[in-house]
């Protein structure tokens, strides 16, 4: 099969990592496991490949990398910029800029939004190398609107394969720079009414059986970074029902604002005092929730999402979902201890027993 | 030369005991028909030391054990009370770290000890019997007082630490959830764990499908017990049959015996009689039967049970909850299994260094035949031990034999008690040691009569369940045999090498037990449903009559 420029996240598999990186294949899996991500799609390694080869880039850059010594930091740095800007200042060779251009505009017209912003993100093939964490490969790009900036971003992406810290890192490991492979994600910005966490266990007491909603107004940066009280839900999740909700203070929430970025903005009382979310949309949250549990084997943490400009059910998107490794771990420690205090308690009943 | 007592030291003085205590029990459950005196000496010598020991290992803070006596070849106990208020307290201390690896590690803990015995036993098994000497064979006579004294020490230690938590669950199962152990779902919460007696019966029920197949069943159907072996040597494929079954008995169950708690009954080694006859009864059972499939139908069951029952319980004391239901589920493997490892297989060794004793004694003339040991102590046997030829104990053999006889004649009373002192005194002296192997095994839940059920007995719940048939009242395992497919069994208890027979029958009836006696256990993993504790069972159900037993409700029957 021919390679593609443009692989849609409802096309991949995870056996595609090579082509469309880690981000890309985990929205893909998603996915594939019936859960609603944004829409969107990769620009794949292979797009990245022929763009260097047509261009000619591939020839300059390669060369001038190999040249450069880690030692000389300056040195380092400078052609590491030079290098960057010739990948942005170049215009895209003209079927990748199509096929970009048109998956763009076939997203806008799913989502039935004319300049639907989206965020464009580097997706790596390396993330398991040491380096991928620091090497500025998480860059993002949010709230792009149209063809022309979706494209510069996706070349910025590139780019940032050639930070100073990742090929310095490269130099001193012996690894060449032209085997690294480098996916972008183009994905529909939510533009969320409302947004939290879920965690499919009760982080409170690592607990198992039930499921944890935090839900505020607006994006959910507030809630991730605990700025707001947002409103919490427990659900039982053998039955499914609510068996608490606590109504958050949610004084403040952060809202996109036109032609890009984000606003800090208070929160009407009447709004401070309603739910955030309503328990029809907490239903549709928590069947993708045990769908990602049941894939990863183990609680998830999860982002979403709700957006404002599009009709529930599609509206509830799931953000990021990863297996929950800090509250699990925590959850081990905290059922050993548990264990021990449910043992002690079963021996003070033993005792009294006798009485 | 003046002759002992059967067990010097703990026979029953009238007097003094009465004084001591003002309750004995007869323990019915061992000791009827009474012990020969070789037996009772081991059992009360060393069964009493057991409860003594496990007691004071675990530090329980209500009892310190039982003391036994012996009495007419019957076994009386009674219970150690601590009434100290400030000896409890000190007790209760030591007691929470005593009971810890019962709930820390129980697996373990058991295994440790089976590995004990087993390597203990396996040092009278490996023993050369015809070459040794009579001082060699004294030694191994000393070796199994020895062996018999430890099996009791462990017996007991893991048997107040086992059925303690097993009873403290009933009492919270019943607070939290409102069943107790006479209750249908507590049974399913005990049931389909397997054990080591359980496989021993599912070896012998995959012979009996082995046998089928190889075309052997008629002949080992219609050929009586004790004839098995001479029948089947008559062809290749019986030849090929016996090979894998003795392979099995001296591996797996070569010491069962008919009596768990005696001497003088052969083992399956010595006449596997008694294994022939489960297998016919397999063979009886019908091809739907199907011993693997009941056993996973019970754990299914049992899971499902425990999924409802932790349902019910809330979520902040689910977590001890479920801790000390595993540990008291330990109670079913380790009832059953305790018998097969401990009692059985030491008593089985016993039997096999006393019977090498008797058999010399015999030759030399000491006594006039290999049995006549059995009525001897081991004092005795120590006397003429080392030069038997010099000492005739014939004239002890006849008389303790004359008293046995009487014993068995006259039987023993089920108690003995202080004059004024009533059977109501007494078990509720029994309950205030909250002793949970006097409330669980010997003595069980009492019934309770439910006159708008109009039953004709009521007992308690062993294993749940409703069924009607034909009543066959046993006595004796070689009655075993009147039983057809359907009847319900009706006994005064049952005994480990009666458990085939539960494939057979659709229910029982039995007169004494608590919820972790045999019959109440085995009819659980068989799924038929018994009725326990109806005191008069055997004598007001009439053999041959139709019966109809609803086990859930504790209620019997007759129907003609």
């Amino acid at each position: 099969m021919k390679k593609r420029f443009i692989l849609w996240f409802e096309d991949i598999s995870r056996k595609q990592f090579d082509l469309v990186g880690g981000k890309n294949a985990s929205l893909g899996e998603m996915t594939q496991i019936g859960v609603r991500v944004p829409p969107g799609f990769a620009v794949t390694t292979h797009a990245f490949n022929v763009f260097l080869k047509k261009s000619g880039i591939g020839k300059t850059i390669f060369p001038m990398l190999k040249r450069v010594s880690s030692q000389d930091q300056r040195k380092l740095s400078e052609v590491c910029k030079e290098v960057r800007n010739k990948i942005v200042d170049h215009p895209l060779v003209g079927e990748i800029a199509e096929a970009i251009g048109e998956a763009y505009q076939k997203l806008c017209e799913d989502v039935d939004l004319n300049d639907l912003p989206v965020a464009v993100r580097s997706s790596a093939t390396s993330e398991d190398l040491p380096w991928a964490s620091f090497a500025g490969l998480q860059d993002t790009y949010l709230w792009i609107v149209g063809v022309e900036d979706v494209i510069t971003k996706v070349k910025s992406c590139w780019a940032s394969l050639f930070s100073d810290r990742a090929t310095s890192y490269r130099n001193d490991m012996g690894f060449s720079h032209d085997r690294e492979k480098i996916s972008v994600t183009v994905q529909k910005m939510v533009n969320a009414r409302t947004a939290g966490v879920m965690f499919t266990l009760n982080p409170i007491n690592g607990d198992r059986s039930e499921i944890a909603i935090n839900a505020s107004w607006g994006l959910g940066e507030s809630v991730v970074s605990g700025e707001v009280t947002p409103d919490e839900f427990l659900v039982d999740k053998s039955s499914l029902k609510i068996k608490k909700k606590i109504l958050g203070e949610k004084h403040h929430e952060i809202v996109p604002v036109n032609g890009g970025g984000v606003v800090e903005r208070k929160v009407s009382p009447e709004r401070r005092e309603s739910f955030s979310i309503t328990e029809e949309e907490i239903a549709e949250l928590i069947k993708a929730g045990l769908r990602i549990e049941k894939h990863y084997k183990n609680p998830s943490d999860i982002e979403w999402a709700i957006d404002q400009d599009m009709p529930f059910p599609r509206n509830i998107f799931i953000l990021q979902a990863r297996p929950e490794t800090i509250w699990s771990r925590k959850k081990e420690v905290s059922k050993e201890e548990k264990k021990e205090e449910d043992t002690d308690y079963v021996i003070d009943l033993l005792t009294r027993f006798f009485k | 030369m003046k002759r002992y007592d059967c067990v010097p030291g703990l026979e029953f003085d009238e007097k003094k005991d009465i004084e001591m205590s003002p309750a004995w029990f007869l323990d019915a459950t061992h000791s009827v028909p009474p012990w020969t005196p070789m037996f009772g000496w081991f059992w009360v010598n060393f069964c009493r030391h057991g409860m003594q020991y496990g007691a004071e290992k675990l530090s329980l803070p209500t009892v310190k054990g039982w003391d036994w006596r012996f009495k007419d070849g019957g076994g009386y106990l009674t219970l150690l009370l601590v009434d100290s208020e400030e000896e409890k307290k000190e007790r209760e201390a030591k007691f929470r770290e005593g009971i810890r690896p019962f709930i820390e590690n129980y697996g373990e803990v058991w295994q440790g000890f089976v590995d004990e015995m087993l390597k203990r036993y396996e040092n009278i098994k490996s023993f050369d019997y015809e070459l040794a000497s009579n001082i060699e064979l004294l030694d191994k006579f000393e070796e199994v007082i020895d062996i018999c004294r430890r099996m009791w020490e462990i017996h007991m230690y893991m048997m107040y630490g086992t059925y303690t938590p097993y009873v403290l669950f009933e009492s919270m199962a019943k607070e939290l959830v409102g069943i107790d152990d006479t209750h249908p779902t507590f049974h399913k919460l005990m049931s389909g764990f397997d054990n080591e007696s359980f496989r021993v019966d599912n070896t012998l029920h995959k012979f009996s499908l082995m046998l089928k197949d190889m075309g052997l069943d008629q002949v080992v159907a219609s050929t009586p017990s004790t004839e098995m072996i001479q029948e089947l040597s008559k062809s290749e494929k019986g030849k090929e049959f016996l090979k894998k079954f003795n392979e099995f008995l001296e591996q797996k169950a070569g010491w069962r015996m008919e009596r768990m708690a005696e001497i003088n009954v052969p083992t399956w080694e010595e006449d596997p009689s008694p294994a022939f006859n489960a297998i016919k009864m397999y063979l009886k059972s019908g091809k739907d039967f199907d011993l693997e499939k009941e056993r996973a139908r019970a754990e299914k069951e049992r899971k499902a049970t425990e999924a409802e029952v932790l349902e019910k319980v809330s979520q902040d004391q689910r977590g001890w909850f479920s801790i000390l239901l595993k540990v008291a589920q330990n109670s079913s493997m380790f009832s059953e299994e305790h018998n097969h490892y401990l009692d059985l297989y030491t008593h089985a060794m016993i039997r096999k260094v006393v019977k090498e004793i008797g058999n010399r004694f015999t030759k030399s003339g000491t006594i006039e035949q290999p049995d006549d040991v059995f009525f001897l102590i081991p004092d005795e046997v120590r006397r003429a031990g080392v030069n038997p030829d010099m000492f005739k104990l014939d004239d002890v053999v006849a008389e303790r034999k004359a008293e046995w006889k009487s014993w068995s004649e006259n039987g023993n009373p089920p108690a003995i008690l202080k004059e004024g002192f009533t059977m109501e005194d007494a078990v509720g002296v029994l309950a205030q040691s909250m002793d949970p192997i006097a409330l669980k095994v010997v003595v069980g839940n009492m019934p309770v009569p439910k006159p708008e059920l109009k039953a004709d007995l009521y007992g308690i719940c062993g294993s749940p369940g409703i069924t009607e048939g034909i009543a066959r009242i046993i006595h004796k395992e070689e009655e075993l045999e009147r039983i057809k497919e359907g009847d319900i069994l009706v006994a005064a208890s049952t005994s480990p090498s009666w458990t085939p027979v539960f494939s057979l029958i659709s229910g029982a009836v039995v007169d004494r037990g608590g919820s972790l006696s045999h019959a109440a256990i085995v009819g659980r993993e068989y799924g038929i449903p018994v009725v326990i504790n109806t005191f008069e069972g055997t004598q007001k159900i009439k053999e041959g009559q139709r019966i109809k037993i609803d086990a859930n409700l504790g209620a019997v029957y007759l129907l003609d």
